[in-house]
């Protein structure tokens, strides 16, 4: 659903900074759902920042902790690359 | 054959997230104090001191990072030499190309020729549009606000109300370049609910065979047409 609605929630955010700063229309409740839009991605773009990180730090961790891991093998395996 | 392959270095993934989050923390901070009859709201669920306090850390950090990056580069080039830099973050003329080819492929005007180097026109633009307007041009204004008293004495009033116009009207330029960014890698329909690369450092080969043909070709040596 987000997939397909991804483009307008973001062109109709962008779009309101257009309309404020160029003065077209700076009140009312289209520019404030469009403000309101823009600083909600914001924190969704917050939330996928950390969620990402920590998801990636816990593989890191977890590839460590294998019992067949060794930096050793690492190293041959990409010198075989 | 390779299942995955590398794009970033832990180097990148670290300053990236650093970047990110200071900037997406300076858009929620600064955003508001712009807008506070359609924002005031979240100054209120804070605090404007809190507030500007969180905005001046997030700042602090944004541009730690840039100058730890610009360290970093100088001592990569002294070593490595300017090549690489100059592959990753110059725009040469295959950028030129794949802009025009790209533009003109939206209008309908031609056929999209995807012939992407390791960073596209787009993601080189970014960097540039970063580097530019939120490293160097917000950084200062934001020093010089940070303690406007301290410039005060060097610069006149007129110059200080202008500063505080260029970080307010630059703020918006830079929030209206990372959000198409933010539908690139979350939302658009082929990389939703994200795009991974960034926070493990590698890339399908699938997807980079795809997206970036000629760095594929580069690193595995297939040709790929």
């Amino acid at each position: 659903m987000i997939e397909k609605i991804g483009f307008p929630l973001v062109l109709i955010s962008m779009l309101t900074f257009v309309l404020v700063e160029t003065g077209i229309l700076t009140t009312g409740i289209i520019i404030t759902i469009g403000i309101n839009l823009a600083m909600l991605l914001v924190l969704i773009q917050i939330i996928a920042i950390l969620y990402g990180f920590t998801k990636s730090l816990a593989m890191f961790n977890k590839a460590q902790r294998h019992p067949l891991y060794s930096t050793a093998r690492t190293t041959s395996i990409k010198k075989e690359d | 054959m390779y299942d995955q392959i590398e794009r970033f270095t832990s180097n990148q993934i670290i300053v990236h997230f650093i970047a990110a989050m200071s900037l997406m923390i300076l858009y929620l901070t600064g955003i508001p104090q712009l807008y506070p009859e359609h924002l005031g709201w979240t100054i209120d669920l804070v605090g404007l001191s809190k507030v500007m306090f969180i905005h001046r850390i997030a700042g602090f950090g944004l541009i730690s990072v840039a100058v730890y990056y610009l360290i970093f580069s100088i001592i990569s080039t002294i070593i490595n030499g300017r090549r690489y830099f100059e592959k990753i973050i110059f725009p040469n003329s295959g950028d030129i190309l794949d802009f025009v080819n790209d533009n003109l492929s939206i209008l309908g005007l031609e056929q999209q020729r995807i012939d992407y180097d390791k960073y596209s026109w787009l993601e080189k633009g970014l960097i540039w549009s970063v580097i530019l307007i939120d490293c160097i041009i917000m950084g200062i204004t934001g020093i010089i606000l940070f303690s406007p008293w301290t410039f005060a004495s060097i610069l006149p009033h007129s110059t200080l109300l202008t500063v505080k116009v260029i970080h307010a009207g630059l703020a918006i330029v830079s929030l209206c370049v990372i959000l198409p960014h933010f539908y690139i890698v979350h939302l658009s329909p082929f990389k939703f609910p994200m795009s991974n690369t960034m926070f493990t450092g590698t890339i399908s080969e699938e997807e980079a065979r795809e997206e970036y043909p000629k760095w594929y070709n580069e690193v595995t040596g297939e040709k790929y047409d």
